[in-house]
């Protein structure tokens, strides 16, 4: 036989004591119950449920790793960039070292080749064997790009060589050949 | 204000309507706690206090009738928890009612309210025996300690509180209590 039991102080759960100690004999002040639940009801009130803390949360680390990434993205265009600049300017620089690269051939087309690469005044002399002629090549910070021949008995045979290279313009080579 | 306004305006979630609460109903769960713990001011305030801010936690489910009862249940639920803490075991006598396999009283009459049942059930009884039925399950006190204050021996005490847990269940038998899902299986 299946027996139920219920617990008499469980049941009494539903029952209201409309008799005995009622309002009596608790000494508790009621004021004080009411200031201590409506401070704590008021401070809830404004407080923000658990689960809305951890949307904000997340909320905030997705919008600080987009900040972190969008920096990251940002610094590595910026760095791409500045490689880019570089190489833009390096590039500049060898087309304008190719540009200063000053070649003077020869009768038979050997390239005798005087280069001033990064545009640093230099001076040097070298002598160059030229069918019976050496060639001292001097270059100097003057002003105008001269180029002197002169012929066995000193005059001048070819003129001057007036450098139209605005980059170059800063630089003044004067090639003498001399009369071996 | 009835009770019914004061309802409402906590599931609006107005903290003048948990005010008038506490104004209508502070000194009856304070009452209850106080009897239960037996003083204990302190620990009566506290709980009196974790009594009002369970009700607004659980204000959207709050109904307006028996909400006296409703705090009732709620003010002997902390203060029985807060005595288990301290003995683990009310000192309760045969704390149940057995129904038997043959003993249906959801099938025998129609359903009705269980608090209202469980009330008249209670009413029910003979004036001393529900005084002291009362005192001992729904104030927690223990049987020497009811039968003193109500001038009884303990063991004309403990021979009422048998016959009080007898004529209880046969009112719950006769009104028709439905004593859970269990007891309705079979139907």
């Amino acid at each position: 036989m299946e027996s139920k039991t219920v617990k008499i102080s469980e049941l009494l759960d539903d029952y209201t004591d409309n008799e005995f100690f009622i309002d009596e004999e608790s000494e508790v002040n009621i004021d004080k119950i009411k200031e201590k639940v409506i401070a704590k009801v008021s401070g809830k009130k404004t407080k923000i449920k658990p689960v809305a803390k951890i949307m904000i949360a997340a909320a905030a680390a997705a919008a600080l790793t987009g900040m972190v990434s969008a920096a990251a993205v940002h610094g590595t265009m910026e760095t791409y960039s500045v490689i880019a600049e570089e190489k833009a300017v390096q590039h500049k620089t060898d087309a304008s070292a190719d540009d200063l690269t000053e070649k003077l051939v020869d009768e038979d087309g050997n390239v005798i080749e005087v280069q001033e690469a990064d545009g640093d005044k230099t001076q040097y002399e070298e002598t160059l064997e030229i069918d019976g002629y050496d060639a001292g090549i001097v270059t100097d910070d003057s002003a105008d790009v001269t180029e002197k021949l002169t012929d066995e008995d000193g005059n001048v045979i070819e003129a001057q060589k007036a450098d139209s290279e605005a980059d170059s313009s800063d630089k003044t080579d004067t090639f003498r050949f001399e009369n071996e | 204000m009835t009770d019914n306004d004061i309802v409402n305006g906590l599931k609006k979630g107005k903290t003048k309507a948990l005010e008038q609460l506490i104004d209508r109903y502070g000194k009856y769960v304070s009452s209850v706690i106080s009897r239960i713990l037996r003083g204990r001011n302190e620990d009566c305030r506290e709980l009196s206090a974790d009594v009002f801010l369970a009700v607004w936690e659980n204000r959207e489910k709050l109904r307006a009738e028996n909400l006296k009862g409703y705090l009732g249940a709620a003010a002997r639920n902390k203060a029985f928890n807060k005595l288990r803490n301290e003995w683990e075991e009310l000192p309760l006598e045969e704390d149940m009612i057995i129904f038997d396999d043959g003993e249906q009283p959801c099938e025998a009459v129609e359903r009705k309210e269980t608090a209202l049942l469980v009330n008249r059930a209670v009413n029910g009884l003979e004036p001393i025996t529900k005084e002291l039925f009362l005192r001992h399950y729904y104030y927690g006190q223990s049987v020497a300690e009811a039968a003193d204050a109500l001038g009884l021996s303990l063991s004309a005490a403990k021979t009422r509180l048998c016959r009080g847990r007898q004529t209880l269940k046969a009112i719950l038998l006769k009104e028709g209590y439905d004593h859970g899902e269990q007891n309705c299986e079979n139907k």
